[in-house]
C-alpha cells in the first residue's frame, strides 16, 4: 500500500513537471507583458562593447518592466550565429537580441549564404547607441594630424599600413571608406580582434589604426595614441577636441557604428514592440546610464522602431555600396 | 626597491582586508571547482558571475574574478592528472606525464607537485610582476608580426618532439593539426575555408571540444573497451599522498626554470599559457639525462609545465594591467568587468589607481596561498575518486564533458564536435598515434599563419623582414637548429642501426 502511494506520487510529480515545462506563455495581453523573464541574446563573447551596453540596459528591466532580462552570450561567426538564433525564436517578445553594424549591415555582404535575411527576418525594436571609429596614430608618430597623414599618403602611395580587427569588420570598412574619400591608398593589415592590433600600433609595427573608441579610451587618456579624427557626423563627447572627418573635408568618410535591440520578425501582439521601445528610451534617459555610456565612447541615441528600420536599411545600402567599390566581398 | 616595498604594503593592505580576502577565497574556490570540471572553463564562469560582481566594489569584484581565473588553472591540472582530460588549454601538457603517474599509483605526488610547483611559480611571478611589470610590457610591444611568426615556427618544431613514439607519426599529427586549424574564416583574406557552408565552422573548430574529445572521451571509450574484454581499470595501490624528498629534488629545478620561462612567455598575447607549458616540457626533456622516459610518468614533466602555466597565467595580467590590452578571451572579459565597474585598466592605472593595481597583484599572491591551503587536503579526496568503480566514474566524466561542451557557446553543435573527436581519438589510439602534437599544431597553426601574413603585408612581400630583426632571426635560427639537431641524431641512429645489422649479418 505504501509502495503504491509512492508510485502514484511519483507519477503525479512527473506530470506536474511536464505541465510546468509545457506551459509556455502563449498569447499574452500586451498590457501584461512581460510575465516571464526576457532573454537578451548577445551574439558576442562577454566583455565587448555590445555585451556591456546590453548588460547596462538589461539591468534596469526588473525595475521598469517588472521582470528580469537575462543576457545570454551566443558568440560565433562574427555575431551571425546568435542573431540567427534570435531570428528563428518565437515572436512573443521574450527572445530579444542585440543587433549592430556587423550583424545587420555587413553580414549579408560577407556571407551570401547567411541563414537570416536581416530585413525580412528581424523586427528592429530600438536603436540604443551610435559610436564612432577613431583614426589614431602612435603618440610619437610624425603624422600627428590628419592633414599630415593624407599628405604623406598621397606622396607615398601604398606605403602606410593601417590595422583593423579583421577583414569585413566595421573598422576595415571605415579604413577603406577613408581611402576612397581621401583618394589615398593605405594597405590594410588585418588582425584577429582589436587587442593584437592595438599592441601592434603601440609597438610601431603598423602606422595607424581605425578603432572603436571604447577599445582605446585608456590609451588616449594616457597619451600613448593620438586620435586624429572621428568618423561620426558629430564629434565624440568624450574627446571633444578631435574633429570629425567631415569637418576635415572628407564627408564621404563618415561612418557610424550602432547597436540596437531586435527580435524575430512578426512579434505579436504588436504593442509589445512599442512597450519595449518605451522601456529602452526610458533607460537611455537615465543620467547615470548616459554618463557610463559616454565614458565608454558610445552615444545614447534612441530611435523608435520605424525610424530605426529606415536608419538600418540606409546603413545596409551604404555598406553594400562601399563593398562594391572597395572590392570587399565574400569570395 | 623602497618604492616597491611601499607599493606592496599598499597592495596587501587592500587585498588582505576581510572583504577582499573573503571574496578572493570564494573566487579561488569556484575557480578550482570549475577547473576540475572538464570543459567548463574560467571564461564561461567569469561571464556567468559577472552580474554578481555589480554589487561589489570594483577592487573586490576584480579580485574575485581574478581568483576564479587562476583557481581554474590549478583545477585544470587535477583532471589532467586524474582522468587525462585537460581542464584548461594549458593543462594539455600535464596529461602527458601526469596521467601516467596516476596510472602508476603516483597520483598523489603528481597532484602535490603540481600544487606546490604552481604555488612557487605563482609567488615568484607575483614578485616578478611587481618589479618588472612596466618593463616587460614594453618588451611585449616590441614583438611584432615577424617575431610572432618565427616564434610560432620554433614552437611548431618543438611540438614534434612531444611525441613519445615514432617521429614520422608525430610529424603526421602536426600536419593534421595544421590542416584542421585552417577550417574557418582566414584572418588575412577573410575567405571562409573548409567551412562547407556550415555557419558554426566560420570561427574554426572549437579547441575545447577538440581536447575533450581527443583526450577525455577517447580515453573513456578505450577504457570501457578494456572492461568489456574483462580487464579491470587498474588503480594500483596509491603509494603515497605527497611528493617524497626524491621527488622534490628532481622537481625543484624544473619548477624554477618553468616559472621563469612561463612568466616571460605569458606576456605574449595569444597563447601564453599553452606555449609556456610546452616550452617548459621540451626544455626539461632536453636537459634531462633520460629524455626517453618522458611520457611514462616523469615528475619533471609535471612540475615544470605546471609551474610554467601558472607563472604564465599571472604574466598574462601584465598587458592587461599595464597597457589595458587583454591577451586572451578571459582577460577580455575581465576588462569588461573593469569597465562595468567604472574602471578602465590602462597605462595610467598604475599611477592613478595604485590601490587597484597593487591590490590585484598582491591578491594573486594571497590567492596562491589560499589555493595551496585549499588543494593540499583535497589531494587525498581526489585520489580516492580514482578508487570509485569505473562504471560509475565514466558516465560522470561523459556527463561533464557534454555539459562542458554545451556551456561554451550554449550550442549543441559543440557537443557533436566533441563526440566526433572522441571517436577520432579512439581510432587514433588504436593505430598508435598521439594527440598531443596535433593539438599543439592546431593551436599554433593559426597564430603562425596570421603572423606570417601580417608580417608579409607590412613588409610588402619582402621575406628579409624575418632576417633583419634580431629577435625574429634568433627564433628562426633556433628553430632550424633544433630541426637540424633532430635530423642529425636520427641519421646517426639510422647509421648505427645499419652498422649493427651489418655486424650481425656477418
Amino acid at each position: 500500500m505504501f509502495k503504491k502511494l509512492c508510485r502514484i506520487e511519483l507519477i503525479l510529480l512527473v506530470l506536474c513537471v511536464l505541465f510546468a515545462g509545457l506551459s509556455a506563455p502563449k498569447q499574452v495581453e500586451a498590457a501584461d507583458f512581460p510575465t516571464n523573464p526576457i532573454q537578451l541574446i548577445v551574439p558576442y563573447a562577454p566583455g565587448g562593447v555590445t555585451d556591456i551596453v546590453g548588460r547596462l540596459i538589461s539591468e534596469k528591466s526588473r525595475e521598469f518592466l517588472g521582470q528580469p532580462m537575462v543576457v545570454v552570450n551566443k558568440p560565433g561567426a562574427g555575431g551571425t550565429l546568435g542573431t540567427d538564433f534570435v531570428a528563428k525564436s518565437a515572436p512573443d517578445g521574450y527572445s530579444l537580441g542585440t543587433i549592430g553594424t556587423g550583424t545587420f549591415a555587413i553580414a549579408p555582404i560577407l556571407n551570401p549564404n547567411l541563414p537570416y535575411d536581416p530585413v525580412k527576418a528581424l523586427t528592429l525594436i530600438s536603436r540604443l547607441t551610435i559610436f564612432s571609429l577613431v583614426i589614431m596614430v602612435r603618440a610619437d608618430s610624425p603624422l600627428n594630424t590628419l592633414e599630415k597623414l593624407v599628405d604623406y599618403a598621397k606622396k607615398n602611395p601604398g606605403k602606410l599600413n593601417y590595422g583593423s580587427a579583421g577583414v569585413g569588420t566595421a573598422l576595415h570598412f571605415g579604413g577603406e571608406l577613408f581611402n576612397r574619400a581621401a583618394g589615398i591608398r593605405m594597405v590594410h593589415v588585418p588582425f584577429k580582434g582589436t587587442p593584437p592590433a592595438l599592441m601592434a600600433l603601440l609597438g610601431g609595427h603598423i602606422d595607424l589604426f581605425f578603432s572603436n573608441y571604447i577599445d582605446a579610451v585608456e590609451q588616449v587618456k594616457a597619451g600613448k595614441v593620438i586620435p586624429l579624427a572621428v568618423t561620426t557626423p558629430e564629434r565624440v563627447i568624450a574627446i571633444p577636441h578631435v574633429p570629425t572627418v567631415a569637418e576635415k573635408g572628407y564627408p564621404d568618410a563618415v561612418i557610424t557604428s550602432w547597436i540596437g535591440i531586435t527580435g524575430p520578425a512578426g512579434i505579436t501582439p504588436l504593442p509589445i514592440v512599442d512597450k519595449l521601445s518605451a522601456f529602452i528610451r526610458k533607460v537611455l534617459s537615465i543620467p547615470d546610464i548616459q554618463k557610463k555610456m559616454i565614458t565608454l565612447g558610445v552615444t545614447p541615441a534612441h530611435l523608435g522602431p520605424k525610424e530605426f528600420e529606415k536608419f538600418a536599411k540606409d546603413q545596409l545600402e551604404q555598406f553594400r555600396d562601399l563593398a562594391r567599390t572597395a572590392n570587399i566581398k565574400a569570395e | 626597491m623602497d618604492n616597491l616595498i611601499n607599493n606592496l604594503y599598499l597592495g596587501f593592505s587592500v587585498s588582505l582586508s576581510l572583504t577582499n580576502a573573503f571574496y578572493c577565497f570564494i573566487g579561488v574556490l569556484i575557480g578550482t571547482l570549475i577547473g576540475v570540471l572538464p570543459g567548463i572553463g574560467p571564461t564561461a564562469t567569469i561571464a556567468i558571475l559577472l552580474p554578481m560582481t555589480f554589487y561589489l566594489s570594483p577592487v573586490t569584484g576584480i579580485i574575485m574574478l581574478a581568483g576564479i581565473f587562476y583557481g581554474a588553472q590549478y583545477g585544470g591540472s587535477t583532471t589532467s592528472i586524474l582522468v587525462n582530460i585537460p581542464g584548461e588549454v594549458s593543462s594539455v601538457i600535464t596529461t602527458l606525464d601526469g596521467y601516467q603517474m596516476a596510472q602508476q599509483g603516483r597520483a598523489g605526488p603528481a597532484l602535490g607537485i603540481a600544487a606546490f610547483g604552481s604555488f612557487i611559480a605563482g609567488t615568484l611571478a607575483t614578485f616578478g610582476l611587481g618589479i618588472v611589470a612596466p618593463f616587460l610590457a614594453g618588451i611585449a610591444l616590441k614583438f611584432g608580426p615577424p617575431e610572432y611568426a618565427t616564434l610560432m615556427f620554433l614552437a611548431l618544431i618543438t611540438a614534434t618532439f612531444l611525441g613519445q613514439k615514432s617521429m614520422p607519426k608525430s610529424l603526421a599529427m602536426v600536419v593534421l593539426g595544421l590542416i584542421l586549424s585552417t577550417i574557418g574564416r582566414d584572418t588575412i583574406t577573410g575567405f571562409p575555408r573548409f567551412t562547407l557552408g556550415i555557419l558554426q565552422f566560420e570561427d574554426g573548430l572549437g579547441f575545447i571540444p577538440l581536447i575533450m574529445g581527443l583526450f577525455g572521451i577517447s580515453e573513456v571509450l578505450s577504457n570501457v573497451e578494456e572492461k568489456v574484454r574483462g580487464q579491470i581499470f587498474a588503480t594500483s595501490k596509491i603509494a603515497r599522498l605527497l611528493p617524497s624528498l626524491k621527488d622534490w629534488r628532481r622537481s625543484i629545478g624544473p619548477i624554477l626554470r618553468g616559472s621563469g620561462l612561463g612568466f616571460f612567455l605569458g606576456i605574449l598575447p595569444g597563447g601564453g599559457g599553452l606555449i609556456s607549458s610546452l616550452a617548459s616540457y621540451i626544455m626539461e626533456k632536453k636537459i634531462s639525462r633520460t629524455p626517453e622516459n618522458f611520457g611514462t610518468g616523469m615528475i619533471e614533466g609535471v612540475a615544470g609545465p605546471e609551474a610554467a602555466n601558472n607563472a604564465g597565467a599571472q604574466g598574462s595580467f601584465i598587458p592587461l594591467l599595464c597597457l589595458g590590452i587583454p591577451c586572451n578571451a578571459t582577460m577580455a572579459i575581465l576588462i569588461g568587468a573593469f569597465i562595468i565597474h567604472g574602471v578602465q585598466p590602462g597605462p595610467l592605472t598604475m599611477t592613478q589607481n595604485p590601490e587597484l593595481f597593487w591590490g590585484v597583484i598582491t591578491s594573486m599572491y594571497t590567492g596562491n596561498v589560499l589555493l595551496l591551503i585549499l588543494n593540499l587536503p583535497l589531494i587525498g579526496i581526489w585520489v580516492k575518486i580514482l578508487k570509485v568503480p569505473y562504471s560509475i566514474l565514466y558516465p560522470l566524466i561523459l556527463l561533464f564533458c557534454v555539459v562542458g561542451a554545451y556551456s561554451l557557446n550554449n550550442s549543441i553543435f559543440e557537443v557533436y564536435l566533441t563526440v566526433f573527436f572522441g571517436v577520432l581519438g579512439y581510432i587514433m589510439r588504436k593505430i598508435d598515434y598521439e594527440p598531443a602534437p596535433m593539438v599543439l599544431a592546431f593551436v599554433l597553426g593559426p597564430l603562425f599563419e596570421d603572423a606570417l601574413g601580417q608580417a608579409l603585408l607590412i613588409s610588402r612581400g619582402d621575406y628579409r623582414v624575418f632576417l633583419n630583426r634580431p629577435l625574429s632571426l634568433g627564433f628562426l635560427v633556433a628553430g632550424l637548429a633544433l630541426l637540424a639537431m633532430s635530423v642529425i641524431s636520427n641519421l646517426q641512429k639510422f647509421r648505427s642501426n645499419r652498422m649493427k645489422k651489418v655486424e650481425e649479418g656477418d
